[in-house]
């Protein structure tokens, strides 16, 4: 917006940018309601019983008020009679476990990629980048009948350990150790006889915790959103995480939905996860429009 | 950069034979990380993937032996109708999404980067937050707002005088559910890339259009739609992949495993889950997955290609 210049009375000069930001306030709330509205709602579906939820009335606020969706969630009263915490914390047992490893191995991997040479290196890094290149419907089939056949059926391993060497995370992490870690820095250290690990822990690590950030927060994220793959690996209900637990309400074949205590255990499935987000919304949020991540 | 590196590392072993044993243990340090990532490569991709092309051209149904059938998956997946509902369904959520999806984030990226805009910084968390939220969530509440009988957008409608839509069980109504949630997950992730795209644009051009007399409007059409359309070519392949990895309709119509009403929201992902996984009709998902792998693969090469445009990554 340019400010009309030749004016130059003080009350002329203001009015026209006063209209202009009312407007831009507009503008921002009308950006914000289709974004926001789902979450509102579904706080507001959360707190009311299932006959309320269902007179076809506008519902902007709880009427009448009641607990009693979350308390039936949280003590597990339900068909699958497992509280909603066990499945939360199964997703962080899931996230967690896929994404700590994943950041340790894929930092060496990239370290490795970036600042040394070694027979192969250049055939290994193009494998790691040509995984990217397999959509993951070309080996789901087979991926499910392997895990079955290593009898990794109803364990965590097989959301765990596949998904450590993803080829985007070491591509990233390699042009940001590029990037960040000058080669003298490297050198000075292996005069002073630092082994690669050692390099690794003391000298790459820490100048790449940024970047560990941005990868690890996305990689959990998506961990704590499976469904796809954590539906082929878990029948055993106690081991569902969030994402399953909430497709055991919507996937019911229960004639009239359980509403108020699909929502309320919507809510708590993705509170964690966006507080996380939240928490490192900064580094993100600056990492996606700086063009780090794509 | 590459060749320095490794003319000192082998300096060293050269030079300083006291210093081999070190290497040694370099060499164990190397094969230590290296192996694992290997045996992960092979072990969980391209063993699967190999696996999952024998099965395309094998018929098994999970107990006893696969039996060749050569290209017999492949023709029988063609005539099916459902698969075919499938690809058609997945050709018309690309077609309606991609440019929806471009022209929504161009748009949103151009407020959001508005200097004036007030809460800039939430508005751009909040775009954000429906990309972290589980699709299943996002499922559950958008099958509330559609609810034909007491959902919100029927209310609302019926607030201004316009009669309830019964989204969620005619074809049309329950495609365009799909795309709106999908549309809605997505956006904040497309628009983010474009604002970066946007905050790239040399302020210089802007200001010598501005004293060229140049209104808004044609510094548009001018300066950001052409210097930004790098940036736009990266969104629609983002947008393509999301689209063609749509497993919503999934979450939206369990109890037709995602089919719609009128096997109108089927897409391709959603088919081959259930073929094999419901069905145990592991060939033709196999092949099903094959066909949409040849796709993916050709995109993923398109997006490269759109990458080195857009920032010029040499890889």
């Amino acid at each position: 917006m340019t400010l009309p210049r030749s004016r130059t009375t003080h009350s002329i000069r203001r009015s026209p940018v006063h209209l202009t930001s009312a407007g831009l306030l507009l503008i921002a709330v009308a950006i914000a309601l289709p974004f926001a509205f789902p979450y509102y709602s579904m706080l507001v579906l959360s707190f009311m019983p299932r006959s309320a939820i269902m007179q076809p009335v506008l519902h902007l606020w709880p009427a009448p008020w009641i607990w009693e969706n979350y308390r039936r969630i949280f003590f597990g009263e339900w068909v699958l009679s497992v509280s909603i915490f066990r499945a939360v914390f199964n997703s962080f047992v899931l996230a967690t476990g896929q994404t700590i490893p994943m950041l340790l191995l894929c930092s060496l991997l990239a370290f490795l990629f970036a600042k040394w040479d070694f027979p192969g290196r250049s055939i290994l890094f193009g494998l790691s980048l040509a995984t990217m290149f397999i959509p993951y419907q070309a080996t789901l089939v087979a991926f499910y009948l392997l895990v079955s056949r290593l009898g990794w059926l109803d364990t965590f391993l097989p959301l765990w350990i596949p998904w450590w060497v993803p080829g985007f995370a070491i591509f990233f992490l390699r042009q940001y150790i590029r990037a960040a870690i000058p080669d003298d820095l490297i050198d000075s250290g292996l005069i002073d006889g630092a082994g690669l690990l050692r390099q690794y822990w003391s000298v790459v690590l820490p100048l790449i915790v940024p970047g560990l950030v941005v990868v690890g927060v996305l990689n959990f994220v998506n961990a704590w959103n499976d469904y796809i793959y954590s539906n082929l690996v878990f029948s055993n209900v106690r081991l569902y995480p969030s994402t399953l637990y909430l497709y055991s309400f919507q996937g019911s074949r229960i004639a009239v939905p359980e509403y108020g205590m699909m929502t309320a255990a919507s809510i708590l499935a993705s509170l964690p996860i966006i507080t996380i987000f939240l928490v490192f919304q900064r580094q993100i949020i600056s990492g996606l429009t700086r063009g780090a991540i794509r | 950069m590459t060749a320095r590196s490794a003319l000192r590392l082998r300096r060293i072993t050269a030079r300083e034979p006291a210093r081999s044993s070190r290497l040694a243990v370099q060499r164990g340090a190397l094969l230590a990380v290296l192996l694992p990532f290997v045996a992960i490569v092979t072990l969980f991709q391209l063993v699967p993937f190999l696996w999952s092309l024998y099965l395309s051209v094998h018929r098994w149904a999970g107990v006893g032996t696969p039996r060749w059938v050569g290209l017999g998956n492949f023709t029988r997946i063609v005539q099916d109708a459902t698969i075919q509902a499938a690809f058609a369904n997945t050709v018309l959520f690309i077609l309606i999404m991609v440019p929806t999806l471009t022209a929504l984030s161009l748009a949103l990226a151009l407020l959001l980067n508005h200097a004036l805009l007030p809460l800039r910084g939430i508005l751009r968390v909040l775009v954000f937050l429906p990309y972290i939220t589980p699709a299943i969530v996002a499922a559950i509440i958008f099958s509330i707002v559609f609810n034909e009988r007491f959902g919100h957008m029927n209310a609302m409608l019926q607030l201004v005088g316009l009669s309830p839509v019964a989204w969620l069980k005619t074809q049309t109504g329950a495609r365009i559910v799909v795309a709106l949630t999908g549309i809605w997950q997505v956006l904040g992730y497309t628009t983010l890339i474009t604002l970066g795209g946007l905050q790239t644009l040399p302020h210089e051009l802007y200001e010598a259009a501005t004293i060229d007399g140049a209104d808004a409007w044609q510094r548009f059409w001018a300066i950001t739609l052409p210097l930004l359309s790098p940036t736009l070519a990266v969104v629609s392949v983002i947008a393509l992949l999301f689209v063609l990895n749509l497993f919503l309709p999934y979450f939206l119509f369990p109890a037709t495993n995602g089919y719609g009403p009128e096997r109108g929201t089927v897409t391709v992902s959603v088919v081959q889950y259930v073929y094999a996984f419901t069905n145990r009709r592991y060939g033709e998902a196999a092949a099903v997955g094959c066909l949409v792998g040849i796709v993916g693969f050709l995109i993923a090469l398109l997006q490269i290609r759109v990458w080195r445009l857009s920032r010029g990554w040499s890889i």
